[in-house]
């Protein structure tokens, strides 16, 4: 049985239009007028248990919606969801003690209080057993190295310091399915791999089901192994990250460094894909079945010092896809991602 | 359903309300500050050996004081806490915890107010007996649990009332006009400011029945002796009436509610 499935979910909101001046804020008195934002439109899918799936896309696109109708936040509007057999927002607790929802742009733990407090709370209020309850907070505060801040009130704890303590409280009562809304958003380079490294395990050792939000692909390409790219309400892509690069990144970037510039008047190899060239340093960008062939050329014909293959990251693909319309449909030029 | 999760979001509320020791007491200090007035006020209409209302000066005195210290602890109001969780979404992460949302807030009221409650004793006290003429015991031995009931259900009343205010952040984007309201109207009509029984006539009665009378006046009545146990039992009847009604109320607003939620930010 699929952990979450979700068929033809719609949701809309209703946002107040209201225009500059005092007779527009008059009519508005009078006559409201609103506008209707649909926030999903259609959207069906499935992940099925220990899957780690990247739910991207711009701003407004209807991520944190979703995640939030699945964990029974919101009302969706039509359509139907499922996750581990619960209807979300019926509330019943049985299914709220099998999931959990990291907010990177909110916390609920208590500012005033140490994260031990609340999470005791959490123990109580998850029934989670003495014995299973120590052991997992020994574990999650070891691999968080945050054993000794217990202790301390939240509010004098770092940035980094607070979204792990609300990660450990995501976990404490063991869920089956975790929802991800930017979960290192702000954070330092070390704290986000620390915080990846502790996802990647739960799902690879533990099987959690992960649903994550983010606009750091740096998160989507460590844990997540497939994708699901959301715009305007509808799902454009959804498969494996592998695929996605494959279908919309079709193009390799190739850079040598030649032992000495080439002689004025000589044409470079592969002329047709070079896009740089300074001095003996040369880019090129080419169809990724070129690239063998290609590189058995420049190796025997030229002295090479240094040479490097890139594939475009996820990154810049997402960017040219959300710049394209139809680029998903397949109407797009791939070699526009570079 | 295990009671002990909010047993220990009470004991946590305390811990938090331990940090703000100092602003409770002056927030206690100010709130005596109408109270000296509305005493001295009172102290002025009924002289001594006189009867207004069927309370003499010193049951006027300290039927004043009880109403005010139990405003302070179980009044009615909207609650701030849920109008920001609502406003600013942070709803969310208890629609995601196996939790009862009501009970988790009156765990956390009660446990906040208790200090404030003790603090309050602490000032008011003092204060009645260094007014001396102005304080008076309950009559019998019985009235002593017959009140502290009556405090209960005012209490339980009280946060089914805060609970349904504070609820209407669902449909309104700014509550301050509720919350002026409630704090307006809710100390005239539950008889904090005047005794029920100098309002004109039909209108006490009114107000009798409504269960404002039962947050405040009721248990202060109850407290000087003033009701006979066939009253007490009438009266501890209609809180009793009134929490089911508001129950049944708040199950209604809530469900209609949380389907108005936006969840914003995060």
């Amino acid at each position: 049985m699929p952990a979450i499935v979700v068929r033809h979910l719609h949701k809309t909101y209703r946002a107040p239009q209201r225009e500059p001046g005092l007779r527009a804020t008059l009519r508005h008195l009078v006559a409201p007028r609103y506008r209707t934002i649909e926030a999903l439109r259609d959207v069906s899918f499935t992940v099925e248990p220990g899957e780690a799936v990247g739910y991207l896309g711009p701003n407004g696109a209807g991520k944190t919606t979703t995640l939030k109708i699945l964990a029974g936040v919101l009302f969706p509007d039509a359509g139907e969801a499922r996750v581990l057999d619960f209807t979300p927002w019926e509330g019943d607790h049985d299914f709220k003690r099998q999931i959990a929802f990291v907010m990177g742009r909110k916390g609920q733990l208590w500012w005033d209080l140490p994260a031990l407090d609340l999470f005791l709370l959490f123990q109580e209020m998850y029934a989670v057993p003495e014995a299973l309850f120590r052991r997992r907070l020994d574990d999650l505060t070891a691999r968080f190295r945050v054993a000794d801040l217990l202790t301390v009130p939240i509010r004098n704890l770092s940035l980094g310091e607070r979204m792990k303590m609300e990660l450990i409280a995501a976990l404490l009562h063991g869920p089956q399915v975790l929802f991800l809304d930017e979960p290192t958003l702000g954070l330092d380079v070390l704290a986000q791999h620390e915080i990846r490294t502790l996802l990647r395990q739960q799902v690879e050792e533990d099987g959690l089901t992960l649903m994550m939000a983010s606009h750091y692909m740096r998160d989507v390409e460590a844990l997540c192994d497939r994708v699901i790219l959301l715009e305007q309400g509808h799902i454009r892509f959804d498969g494996p990250l592998a695929d996605l690069k494959a279908r919309f990144a079709p193009h390799r970037r190739v850079e040598a460094v030649l032992s000495r510039p080439l002689p004025p008047g000589k044409t470079p190899p592969a002329a047709r894909w070079l896009v740089n060239r300074a001095g003996p340093r040369m880019q090129w960008q080419m169809p990724r079945a070129e690239v063998p062939s290609f590189l058995h050329h420049l190796t025997a014909h030229y002295e090479i010092t240094d040479l490097s293959v890139a594939e475009p990251s996820l990154e810049e693909v997402l960017r040219h896809l959300f710049d394209t319309p139809d680029a998903a449909s397949g109407h797009s030029a791939p070699q526009e991602v570079f | 359903m295990s009671w002990r999760p909010y047993l220990t979001t009470a004991r946590l509320a305390i811990r938090e309300a331990a940090f703000y020791r100092l602003n409770h007491l002056l927030s206690f200090v100010v709130a005596a500050v109408p109270l000296v007035a509305l005493l001295l006020l009172w102290e002025q209409i009924v002289g001594p050996g006189e009867r207004m209302a069927g309370l003499s000066r010193a049951q006027m005195l300290t039927y004043f004081i009880l109403t005010r210290w139990l405003y302070e602890m179980t009044g009615p109001a909207v609650w701030g806490d849920i109008t920001y969780e609502i406003r600013e979404g942070d709803l969310a992460f208890h629609l995601l915890r196996p939790e009862h949302y009501g009970r988790y807030h009156f765990s956390l009221m009660l446990g906040s107010k208790l200090p404030y409650a003790i603090i309050g004793l602490g000032v008011l006290v003092p204060f009645a007996l260094a007014v001396g003429r102005g304080w008076v015991w309950p009559p019998a031995v019985w009235v002593w649990p017959a009140f502290a009931l009556s405090v209960i259900a005012a209490i339980l009343l009280a946060f089914q009332f805060t609970f349904l205010f504070s609820l209407t952040a669902f449909w309104l984007e700014d509550t301050s006009g509720v919350a002026l309201l409630v704090d307006f109207v809710i100390p005239l009509a539950a008889g904090a400011l005047v005794p029920l029984a100098l309002f004109p006539a039909p209108i006490a009665a009114a107000l009798r029945w409504l269960p404002f009378a039962a947050l405040l006046s009721f248990p202060a009545r109850v407290y000087l002796g003033l009701l006979t146990p066939q009253a007490w039992l009438h009266g501890l009847a209609v809180q009793v009436g009134w929490l089911a009604m508001l129950l049944l109320v708040n199950t209604w607003v809530w469900r209609r509610g949380i389907r108005r939620f936006r969840a914003v930010g995060g």
